[in-house]
């Protein structure tokens, strides 16, 4: 058994595995670490949807992914229109990748955003709790049909260790950041609580069909951080650097989730530097909330 | 009449709208003191200097002749030097395999070097005895990867005070070092690009928050104020909520 760790990569995790007739979906595919999970899943012979918001992009980055070294062929990557940003739109991705009739195998709730200021969906939601939560909420509901049609499916979801910095009760109060001063933090680490919670809840729902969910937290990774010359940020800068990850370092937890067969039937679990870990938030072990959560979001979305 | 009236500080890194040393200073002009603030340039300072009704001058600390120049000055202007705060630093994170003299000298230059002839010369306008205090930080408190240069630079820095502590006893100069850790600041834009290691952060910190700025300047004026902290020298004080305490892992 090999210990994978902090610095191990999406390769070195996936090392061996053979996804070859896996149908996966990755959300937010086209940058960053969903598009490294894309291109490894593909290299371990996996056919990959690329959801994606910006079709431009997503056409780019599958293209990129093609010309590179990797030997992924044509027929493994698809693109796949899903502006989380939009419930509506979100409805129409969820029919068209129903209409595929294909079992999905695998789904990977990798796109978020994380702003510090107010900002509202289409739809008039927080842009955390939109994007975040609701808009992967209703869509993992929407093919829900694909993932219970395969013989086993995963449901990987990007967490976040800022779920720990969350405001949320079991009361589930003011979820929409209307009647308090919109923080930030909070309200990242809120959507990224609930994530953690949604996973939770779907495996609880439907861990004895077949499916397994389970949330993780894939690390800080270096950017652009650290070129700024106040002085503030410079500490800041210094006292972040020795959590940050590379991309593929920072992919390599959710491939680890996604595809190691020891976590094939094992749900309702939060990860970390490709293992196990403490949850960031105890009410994610609620389950109570955890179910009430899923009840809330139902409504909010217009499901039941 | 405040605690400080009549007192002269000189606050070296005062150059930010809200970083270290300009709360500091402010802080301790809101106590009546007389401020020197100072930094690599000058126009920076100009503002900060209008406000406490301070004086600003330009010194580059790797350049002893400044530093020398930089107390002259505040002698001249105020009549005496009762405390002197250093807080010059520069970023500096790569791992040791990584690491050539040319991306280690600077950090030395500003952070070891500059803070011991800061020392020599802030020493040596306080004939009457003072008060001198330096910016460490929790990464020369705890180790992180990749921080070999800066915090190494810093712990270096900790042990000298305790050595000038008993060089300069007779003077009665104090020396005294503030080790702050995540600190909060109105710069949420840049913060934001790391909830993540807030939220690491804040999970390893008993206070259960990050720091203040307002934190740093009530820690800095107790340090540098002798009518508040005559009897601690050559004391590293930890800033960081209890972070600095480590702990055993939890399973």
């Amino acid at each position: 058994m090999a210990g994978f760790g902090r610095r191990s990569t999406a390769e070195q995790v996936s090392a061996g595995i053979d996804l070859t007739g896996i149908t996966a979906l990755v959300t937010g595919a086209n940058t960053g670490l969903g598009l490294e999970t894309t291109r490894v899943l593909a290299l371990r012979g996996a056919r990959v949807h690329m959801a994606c918001r910006d079709q431009l992009r997503a056409t780019e980055a599958r293209d990129a992914l093609l010309a590179g070294a990797d030997g992924i062929a044509p027929e493994q990557l698809a693109i796949l229109a899903l502006d989380l940003n939009d419930l509506g739109k979100v409805r129409e991705a969820g029919k068209e990748f129903l209409a595929l009739g294909e079992p999905l195998d695998l789904l990977v709730n990798n796109a978020g955003i994380m702003i510090p200021m107010e900002r509202r969906t289409a739809d008039g939601f927080e842009a955390h709790l939109g994007i975040n939560h609701l808009g992967h909420y209703l869509f993992t509901r929407l093919v829900l049909d694909s993932l219970l049609a395969a013989e086993r499916s995963r449901v990987v979801v990007l967490s976040s260790a800022a779920a720990g910095l969350a405001t949320l009760t079991d009361e589930f109060d003011d979820l929409n950041w209307e009647r308090r001063r919109f923080r930030g933090f909070p309200s990242y680490g809120d959507s990224k609580l609930m994530n953690h919670m949604f996973a939770r809840e779907l495996y609880r729902r439907y861990g004895d069909q077949g499916l397994v969910a389970n949330a993780l937290h894939p690390g800080v990774i270096a950017t652009e951080l650290g070129r700024d010359q106040s002085a503030i940020f410079n500490l800041v800068g210094v006292l972040a650097y020795p959590f940050m990850k590379t991309i593929p370092q920072g992919a390599a937890t959710t491939l680890r989730v996604a595809t190691d067969p020891r976590y094939a039937t094992r749900g309702g679990l939060f990860f970390k530097d490709c293992r196990e870990a403490r949850p960031p938030h105890r009410l994610a072990l609620n389950d109570g909330a955890c179910e009430d959560l899923w009840q809330i979001s139902a409504e909010l979305v217009g499901l039941h | 009449m405040g605690t400080l009236t009549g007192q002269t500080a000189v606050i070296m890194g005062a150059s930010g709208e809200a970083n270290f040393g300009s709360v500091i200073a402010r802080r301790l002009a809101r106590e009546g003191a007389h401020v020197v603030v100072s930094a690599r340039r000058e126009a920076p300072l100009v503002a900060l200097a209008e406000e406490i009704g301070g004086l600003a001058v330009a010194c580059d600390v790797t350049d002893e002749d400044q530093i020398k120049a930089l107390f002259d000055r505040a002698r001249e202007h105020f009549g005496r030097v009762d405390m002197a705060l250093y807080s010059a630093g520069t970023y500096a994170v790569g791992a040791l395999a990584e690491l050539s003299r040319e991306a280690i000298q600077p950090s030395l230059d500003i952070s070891f070097i500059g803070a011991l002839l800061f020392f020599k010369h802030a020493a040596a306008s306080m004939p009457d005895g003072g008060s001198i205090l330096t910016l460490s930080s929790l990464t020369a408190r705890l180790p992180g990867p990749g921080l070999a240069v800066y915090a190494g630079a810093r712990a270096g820095i900790d042990f000298a005070i305790e050595v000038a502590a008993h060089e300069y006893a007779e003077q009665g100069v104090r020396f005294n070092s503030l080790a702050p850790g995540l600190v909060e600041t109105d710069m949420t834009d840049d913060l934001f690009a790391m909830p993540e290691i807030v939220a690491a952060h804040i999970q390893a910190t008993p206070a259960g928050r990050m720091g203040t700025l307002d934190d740093v300047a009530e820690a800095a004026l107790f340090l540098l104020d002798s009518g508040r902290s005559a009897y601690v020298n050559g004391q590293v004080l930890d800033l960081a909520g209890g972070q600095q305490t480590g702990r055993l892992p939890r399973f």
